[in-house]
């Protein structure tokens, strides 16, 4: 055996053993997906709001939270009440197919103008209000919490860019709405202070609310939008097998995914 | 040595589609309809993720990237308001 022989052979050993690895990888491919959404923004109607705020403000936890709940304007509550005078806006019917994402684009445009337009909304809650009450979960359910600072800096570079795309709709921002298309929020802190944070492909740093009276309503394009984080874990539905790369690292086109077995309606 | 080359050959070959295709499961893993199941309509099917989370895939693989760095698919404005995305962790 010549020594091109012996090389021959200890590539093949080598390529053998490269090939078991990678197909231990491929059966350990368990992924685990985690969900994350970011609610939209939670406006309040500045008219129900400001009657109550200084020294209004009330200091019982169920007064404010009665307070913040009246002011509340939600995504769900203005989709419907909008509808009428605003037409553009898409509701499917029992029964009907789902709205397209055009047509969630839509009406998140139109609910954004008639969040403004009829209910004089603003971003400029009572920040006393956002950090005693749990609006989130008050407002949108089980599972909904307030953004923590952790939750702003986990987000990477091509997220932050892909949710700031998701909100890109073709006329976002062209009306008296354009707080709806906005990335900043208020956050919970490492410290247990309410902070304002930035989901935006910008990530600027989480900061302070600046010094001010927390009982005075914050005038600034922060909003207050909710966060949900859910792990759908490993081995819920089995994914596809992938493409045929045609050069290694190119990645082909993955399969069609199984079912996680959580879908929505 | 032709028979040594006879061995190398396929095995080379089938290490080289081993590394490719790696990329591509995991974005079937996310694609297909992992959906948000909060309701409204549409929840959040995972747009199309075969094609797009598989670039991605081969993206990490192909700079080497660590096995546990979160795979991102593409976010959603859902009927709800809210922007949706999924993160995928080996």
């Amino acid at each position: 055996m010549n020594r091109l022989e012996r090389t021959l052979i200890l590539t093949a050993v080598v390529g053998v053993a490269s090939v078991a690895g990678s197909l231990r990888v491929l059966r350990a491919f368990q992924v685990a997906v985690e969900h994350i959404e970011i609610s939209a923004p939670i406006l309040p109607s500045t008219k129900v709001l400001y009657p109550h705020e200084g020294a209004n403000l009330p200091t019982s936890l169920e007064e404010r939270a009665t307070i913040a709940h009246d002011a509340a304007l939600t995504y769900d509550f203005l989709l419907h009440a909008c509808v009428d005078k605003y037409p553009a806006i898409v509701i499917p019917g029992p029964g009907a197919p789902a709205t397209t994402d055009e047509q969630n684009a839509t009406n998140f445009e139109n609910v954004a103008q008639c969040s403004y337009e009829q209910y004089g909304a603003k971003p400029y809650w009572i920040p006393a209000l956002i950090d005693t009450v749990d609006i989130c979960g008050r407002e949108l359910g089980a599972g909904w919490r307030l953004p923590t600072e952790e939750d702003v800096a986990s987000l990477g570079a091509e997220e932050r860019t892909r949710l700031a795309s998701a909100l890109a709709t073709p006329h976002a921002g062209s009306s008296w709405g354009a707080f709806y298309f906005g990335l900043g929020v208020w956050v919970r802190g490492t410290n247990g202070a309410l902070r304002l944070g930035d989901l935006s492909p910008a990530a600027n740093p989480t900061v302070d609310v600046p010094s001010s009276n927390p009982a005075i309503h914050f005038e600034s394009g922060v909003s207050l939008r909710c966060i949900r984080r859910t792990t759908i874990p490993a081995g819920s539905g089995s994914g596809g097998a992938g493409g045929a790369a045609a050069t290694a690292g190119a990645g082909g086109a993955g399969g069609a995914g199984g079912a996680a077995g959580m879908g929505g309606a | 040595m032709r028979w040594a080359a006879l061995v190398m050959i396929p095995v080379l070959a089938s290490t080289l589609a081993c590394g490719g295709s790696s990329g591509g499961a995991s974005a079937g893993g996310t694609g297909g309809h992992v959906s948000a199941g909060t309701g409204g309509n549409g929840g959040g099917a995972v747009p199309t993720g075969g094609s797009s989370a598989g670039g991605t895939g081969g993206h990490v693989s192909a700079t080497g990237g660590s096995d546990e760095t979160p795979v991102p698919t593409t976010a959603k404005l859902q009927f709800d308001g809210s922007l949706s995305l999924y993160r995928v962790r080996p």
